[in-house]
């Protein structure tokens, strides 16, 4: 069975697709929308209309027009593009679909725009209080979890 | 003097009420997933200790704070609005300008729409204020947006930590079921250290 393909925690151009996110989610229907395109993309995110951009493979993916009870809710794109090797999509940007900006013009600017090189630090911290419950407890319950996914 | 912890510390000043539970949990996790520490008033909140005494110490202990003031409004049966988040965020304003140690303070301030604030609390204009639309993705990114910029250190990106604490929340019924506990019988330190936990063992 291929591996699963994972949203990459180091992506170089989070910053610009937050800032498009953030922007972009103006009501809890487009967010809910985008939240199903994003499962849609990590499900299989080489099936989706792709074309090179600055000398890249971009993706691009489309909610369409949809509505959530009686509110329609604007039609939404997001480019992406993925390491194969890594099974990582790394986001590039959320924006309304259609209109009159060049969506090269924007994936180029993200693609140029400087990043950040390091890798983000994976520092895990405890509590600094204690716990109620036995931490040992804890710890098997959550290991408990990891096993049978481990025999898979 | 700041405490031992200080620059990693985030205090969460948000509703504790059912209805908000599954976007707390989400703050906790995404706090957590980002290398930081969340502190919450309800982490000692059998203890003893005066309340508001204790969400002081909490808030002179935390660089950082989150504040959701989206529960803003008139209570059915009073008509009055309950104001202690408001309360606890007007707290950690006087740190930042009072604490010649803490003028370094950062905070992000979540309400349900934009510009609302400004018909109750029009005073905090220019503080950092997004909307989240109680959605726990929105709350994620934005946490991590704003916490990446102040801290000025990269941080783990804000969709793959809300894919993780998707991960997380299918997996707590049973980490619950396996301590024979219902999830409301944790405390919010247990939760911390049970999150904490699973990010170790997902490393």
């Amino acid at each position: 069975m291929a591996e699963t393909w994972l949203f990459d925690a180091g992506n170089p151009y989070e910053d610009i697709f937050e800032e498009a996110l953030l922007e972009e989610m103006s009501s809890r229907h487009v967010t809910e929308i985008l939240q199903r395109k994003l499962i849609d993309i990590r499900q299989d995110p080489l099936r989706q209309e792709h074309a090179l951009v600055g000398g890249r493979m971009i993706f691009i993916a489309r909610t369409g027009e949809l509505a959530i009870g009686d509110v329609q809710v604007p039609p939404l794109l997001i480019a992406y593009t993925v390491d194969e090797s890594k099974r990582i999509i790394q986001l590039i940007l959320v924006r309304r679909d259609g209109g009159v900006r060049s969506l090269d013009d924007e994936v180029e600017r993200a693609l140029a725009s400087p990043q950040a090189s390091d890798q983000p630090e994976r520092r895990i911290l405890f509590p600094a209080d204690p716990t109620s419950i036995r931490e040992e407890k804890i710890a098997e319950a959550v290991r408990g979890v990891l096993r049978p996914a481990k025999q898979r | 003097m700041t405490p031992p912890g200080y620059d990693r510390n985030v205090f969460i000043n948000c509703p504790f009420d059912d209805a908000y539970r599954p976007l707390f949990e989400a703050i906790v996790f995404a706090v957590s997933d980002l290398g930081y520490r969340p502190r919450s008033a309800r982490e000692r909140l059998d203890s003893g200790e005066i309340r508001l005494a204790k969400i002081v110490e909490l808030i002179g202990a935390s660089r950082y704070s989150i504040h959701d003031l989206s529960r803003t409004e008139s209570d059915s049966v009073t008509a009055l609005p309950r104001f202690n988040m408001p309360l606890e965020l007007g707290i950690d304003l006087g740190c930042r300008y009072f604490g010649a140690d803490r003028t370094k303070k950062s905070m992000l301030i979540f309400d349900t729409e934009q510009y609302r604030y400004q018909k109750y609390i029009s005073d905090i204009a220019g503080q950092d204020i997004q909307q989240h639309n109680g959605n726990s993705l929105t709350a994620v990114v934005a946490i991590r947006h704003w916490l990446q910029a102040a801290a000025g250190i990269p941080l783990p990106a804000g969709v793959a930590t809300h894919e993780r604490y998707m991960q997380f929340r299918d997996d707590l019924p049973v980490i619950c079921g396996n301590m024979r506990l219902d999830i409301r019988d944790l405390t919010f330190t247990d939760f911390s250290f049970t999150i904490a936990t699973w990010l170790r063992e997902h490393r």
